[in-house]
């Protein structure tokens, strides 16, 4: 379990995470919806032992995060490939590193993904890319799978490709995966749980269905509520 | 899938060796080209001119990989594969000693080259002055000591480089500045410090009594050196395990 208690994070002036109490259990989906600066990006550096917490404490299993780094996968939103790596490069160097690196896994994925063990990482497209960066962290069973705005800039169809691939390589019970994004419609139906996240604070934070139930609303139209009139109003 | 750390710092290691190849490639042609042609342009005892591109080319071969280790580590950021490098399950030492592996490759292949490639050129010229070389345990020894410490210089201004940089990525701001900052601060603290052994080496290196307590004193220096730089390698990764974020 991730757990998170009582997390403040400042860059310089301006105030990332306020003060957030929040867990991620295995065997759920969760969706961290917020608009852009809102601190999705900072939780996951958090996760990921990139971050530090200047307040409160991160852990993951009870450890902290840069101990558990073996356990996690995460996909920044930035294009962190060397640009001179063929995916087969990429592949090769990553499966060094972890152990839960799965070999048929990743070959499954590759024409699934529409991919080729030669691209180049600097000569593809921004689509391609994304489907590459998904490719190598979807390749491993890692416990903890992190997808910070794995839709940013990709198109309609990459798009729904990127979220098939997300649900065929979950596995139910044995994974805890967080999305941070604020383009909710491509995952509104992959997620179980969601947290609206807005100015360093979490807004809402619940069952999807649940909430879909409650409140008679797609996800979308309450993270419109919750972002224009605060929870407080809804 | 199976995992050891001398399989990841291989990986680490190849990966960076990728980008210091062309320079090794650019010394090699410089050292090649500039000593053969200073060989097929003289005869007698004017190629003793041959010392003068070895001399260029020794200075390029030390030079390099300096600039490389600015580069190799500030193009982690640059490039943003620092996400990359950072989530990865190793430890500091690990990822900053592959690129502290690399910048010695380059260094002592460039400086092998252009020694191998001067001292053919000079065995050829000077068969009798090499012989008496050859021939003298103490100008053998004096150059094996010279050559160690070159390499443990060279291995303090890398580990310098790596502090500096780290140093300045604490910084949001003028962290190049920073960087240039600490590590000038570094050699002059270090200068300060070691100005004793650095006296006792001039005199050595004028050769002026030739007795083997040069070879001593030469040999001190390097260790102090390789002290100095193990300080501050171990310094800059704790920086990059504690301080450093993104």
């Amino acid at each position: 379990m991730i757990d998170f208690r009582n997390v403040s994070k400042r860059f310089g002036q301006v105030i990332a995470l306020d003060n957030i109490s929040i867990d991620f259990s295995q065997g759920s989906i969760t969706g961290l919806f917020g608009p852009n600066g809102a601190g999705k990006s900072t939780i996951m550096k958090l996760i990921a032992g990139i971050n530090y917490p200047d307040q409160g404490e991160v852990r993951v299993d009870g450890e902290f995060p840069r101990a558990k780094r073996q356990s996690i996968a995460y996909l920044p939103e930035i294009d962190h490939l060397y640009p001179w790596w063929t995916l087969k490069q990429a592949a090769n160097f990553i499966s060094t590193f972890y152990q839960d690196w799965d070999e048929l896994r990743y070959k499954d994925l590759i024409p699934f993904l529409n991919l080729e063990e030669q691209m180049i990482m600097g000569k593809i497209s921004k689509g391609q890319r994304a489907k590459c960066k998904l490719l190598l962290v979807l390749a491993r069973k890692a416990p903890y799978l992190l997808l910070d705005e794995p839709f940013s800039g990709i198109d309609l169809l990459t798009r729904e490709e990127i979220a098939d691939a997300l649900l065929r390589g979950y596995r139910e019970g044995e994974q805890a995966i967080i999305i941070s994004t604020h383009e909710i419609d491509e995952i509104e139906s992959l997620v179980d749980k969601v947290a609206f996240i807005d100015q360093g604070r979490i807004q809402l934070y619940g069952d999807a269905e649940q909430l879909r139930m409650e409140r008679n609303k797609s996800l979308v139209e309450i993270m419109k509520e919750v972002f224009r009139y605060g929870n407080q109003q809804i | 899938m199976e995992t050891s750390k001398s399989k990841m710092f291989k990986s680490l290691y190849l990966k960076d060796l990728r980008e210091v190849r062309t320079e090794i490639i650019v010394v090699a042609a410089v050292a090649i080209i500039l000593i053969s042609w200073a060989y097929l342009r003289t005869d007698g005892l004017a190629r003793g001119i041959i010392i003068a591109p070895m001399a260029f080319a020794l200075g390029l071969a030390g030079f390099l990989p300096i600039i490389t280790s600015f580069r190799l580590l500030g193009r982690e950021w640059s490039n943003s594969t620092i996400y990359m490098m950072m989530s990865l399950p190793v430890s500091g030492s690990m990822i900053l000693g592959s690129k502290l592996a690399v910048l010695l490759t380059e260094y002592l292949a460039g400086t092998l080259i252009v020694l191998l490639s001067g001292g053919i050129a000079l065995l050829t010229s000077f068969p009798d002055i090499w012989q008496e070389f050859i021939g003298n345990p103490y100008y053998i020894q004096l150059a094996a000591a010279v050559y160690l410490v070159s390499i443990t210089g060279i291995f303090f201004i890398f580990c310098n480089s790596f502090l500096s940089q780290v140093a300045g990525r604490l910084f949001k701001k003028a962290s190049g500045f920073i960087s240039a900052l600490v590590f000038l601060g570094v050699f002059i603290t270090a200068g300060k410090i070691m100005p004793e052994t650095d006296v006792l080496l001039t005199q050595s290196q004028l050769l002026v009594s030739c007795s083997m307590q040069d070879i001593g004193v030469i040999l001190t220096k390097g260790a102090i050196d390789l002290a100095f730089a193990a300080l501050l390698f171990i310094a800059a990764v704790i920086i990059w395990e504690r301080r450093i974020e993104l």
